[in-house]
């Protein structure tokens, strides 16, 4: 699609972001069409994918495998045979190849699971050194699609965590882990709710892996296709995200859970869970707009409605994110730039050297790359949503262009509150 | 009179959706009495859909079922029974919006043809596939 697709048919828009809401009816996307922009976004998402190749298998490691464990001190040394399970969407046993790499781990991340930033040395000494890949950002999306999932009622799949059915299976997986553990057994007896409350977060965890199971290869393959100059803007970009969603959409969304040799089912795939409904969705809901606000970086004054009193008008994820206060040691987005640090293409290296501090504030730079890049996953969202349940851009129907943009009209108002960062991407010299 | 199943059998520009039923095995269940109401997307309407959706789909039956059951309403609405609604809740679980503003409009599908009788309900079809939410 190019920027010069379709003669207006409707009258233009009055909306505040109106310029906006013009160029994703002409196919585009919420970051400007500029080269820069383009090997921005390009460089971020491969640096993503390298970390997101560690957190999807260690999320279902820890779904799958760590589950109820009371002292989980270990759940972030992936064992070998995670890292040798095979991407559903990479490799040559691909159930649909989105990348042309491997489907087991990627290279670079072995390479720095093995030397870190320091030395080669024991596992133990890199984790306790903080020399790792820093699971805590994964599970911070986790918690915040746990603890939004309530309210969202989006999909089927928190609905069906306070199902009888999903108790039931949950309740044959407990009493089969803890079967040699009557001291649990017994608080499983006094406490079930509680217990319960942990499976449904380790549900999560099995949501957000086989989520990100999908993103890695993607953006592994758009890092590529760019490197072999396939990619000509921002909008071919957005369009390879948007034709993924579709080709994905359908990926089932389960948990299950490993005890011994035995799988217990607990959210079973025949329950129709789809990946696009049940995690996609949410996800970006929960993670891109919503999330909360990070403890430690910013006084907040509830009385004085700084916080919102709905879930829904809350506005802490990177959308909205001013990323240099969230730039402090512990805070989750902080870690992950951190996590992308390790494996910028040299080109984005450089690119860093050659703007403000340098060095010195990489990670705030490439903080900001990634909010770039992330509007330009949300508006592959809202144009995947436009076309699975609107009009075409170029439909003739003057009728359904209205709908078409009464659709963006809605989704660029979230965007009217101070905090939202589209006006800045706008501009190259936001950095 | 034919049944849905014959119906879309016997009828040119179908395969898509015929060989969906099938795989989803719900032949038996749109043979049985019913009655329903299918919105029958063409292969056309299939055809439109980014590569790759059909295959994922077609990989994990418990998930094309879904969407597919999102094609379907319990009972048999005809398209003068649908004028006076402006939603239908699918077998799928999620509401089917309807809009008679200018044509038959199914979401953002269009009814190409409308009230074909089948012995176990009645079929419209439409050119694109229908998508919750």
């Amino acid at each position: 699609m190019t920027a010069t697709l379709i003669t207006p048919k409707i009258s233009p828009s009055k909306h505040p972001h109106a310029d906006i809401i013009h160029r994703l009816e002409a196919g585009g996307s919420m970051l400007p069409d500029t080269p820069e922009n383009l090997m921005q976004i390009i460089g971020i998402y491969k640096a993503y994918a390298v970390p997101m190749d560690f957190y999807w298998r260690d999320l279902l490691y820890i779904a799958e495998r760590v589950f109820l464990e009371p002292l989980p001190f270990f759940k972030y040394f992936l064992p070998q045979e995670y890292l040798d399970l095979e991407n559903h969407y990479a490799g040559d046993n691909a159930d649909l190849r989105i990348w042309r790499g491997q489907g087991t781990a990627h290279p670079e991340l072995l390479e720095f699971m093995e030397k870190g930033k320091t030395r080669k040395m024991p596992k133990l000494f890199h984790h306790l050194w903080h020399d790792r890949i820093n699971m805590e950002f994964a599970e911070a999306c986790m918690q915040a699609m746990l603890w939004h999932g309530r309210d969202m009622g989006m999909g089927k799949f928190d609905a069906y965590l306070d199902s009888e059915e999903y108790k039931a299976n949950a309740d044959k997986a407990i009493k089969a882990y803890f079967k040699k553990n009557p001291l649990m057994l017994a608080l499983y007896k006094l406490f079930p709710e509680m217990f319960l409350e942990q499976l449904r977060m380790m549900s999560y965890y099995s949501n957000l892996g086989l989520f990100w199971e999908v993103m890695a290869p993607v953006f592994f393959e758009m890092s590529d296709i760019y490197d072999e100059g396939g990619f000509k803007g921002v909008p071919d970009a957005m369009n390879f995200l948007v034709n993924g969603i579709f080709a994905i959409a359908g990926r089932p969304i389960y948990h299950h859970v490993y005890v011994g040799d035995e799988c217990f089912e607990i959210i079973p795939k025949s329950k129709g869970f789809t990946w696009l409904y049940e995690a996609a969705l949410p996800y970006v809901e929960a993670v891109f707009y919503r999330t909360s606000p990070f403890r430690g970086t910013k006084s907040y004054n509830a009385q004085a409605k700084q916080v919102p009193e709905d879930q829904k008008d809350f506005h802490y994820g990177i959308l909205y994110a001013d990323v240099f206060p969230v730039g402090t040691a512990g805070i989750p987005p902080t870690l992950l730039m951190d996590d992308m640090y390790h494996f910028l293409p040299d080109y984005l290296v450089k690119y860093y050297q050659e703007h403000c501090r340098g060095e010195d504030d990489v990670l705030i730079q490439l903080g900001i790359t990634f909010q770039r890049s992330m509007y330009n996953v949300t508006s592959a969202v809202i144009q995947a949503l436009r076309t699975a349940l609107l009009y075409p851009l170029d439909d003739t129907n003057p009728r359904h262009l209205e709908k078409n943009r009464q659709f963006f009209e809605a989704q660029m108002d979230r965007f009217l509150r101070s905090e939202a960062r589209l006006r800045d991407v706008q501009t190259s010299d936001y950095r | 009179m034919p049944d849905i199943v014959d119906i879309a059998v016997s009828n040119e520009g179908f395969s898509t959706l015929v060989t969906a039923v099938k795989a989803a095995n719900l032949v038996e269940t749109l043979k049985s009495p019913g009655p329903f109401t299918v919105f029958a997307p063409t292969d056309d309407a299939f055809a439109k859909l980014p590569p790759g959706t059909i295959t994922t789909l077609v990989q994990n039956i418990p998930q094309l079922t879904r969407i597919l059951c999102y094609h379907v309403v319990p009972g048999k609405l005809m398209k003068a029974d649908l004028e006076k609604l402006s939603s239908v809740n699918s077998v799928e679980g999620s509401p089917i919006s309807l809009d008679f503003t200018e044509t038959f409009e199914v979401k953002n599908a269009t009814v190409v043809a409308a009230d074909i009788q089948a012995d176990n309900g009645v079929i419209h079809v439409i050119d694109n596939v229908i998508l919750m939410g």
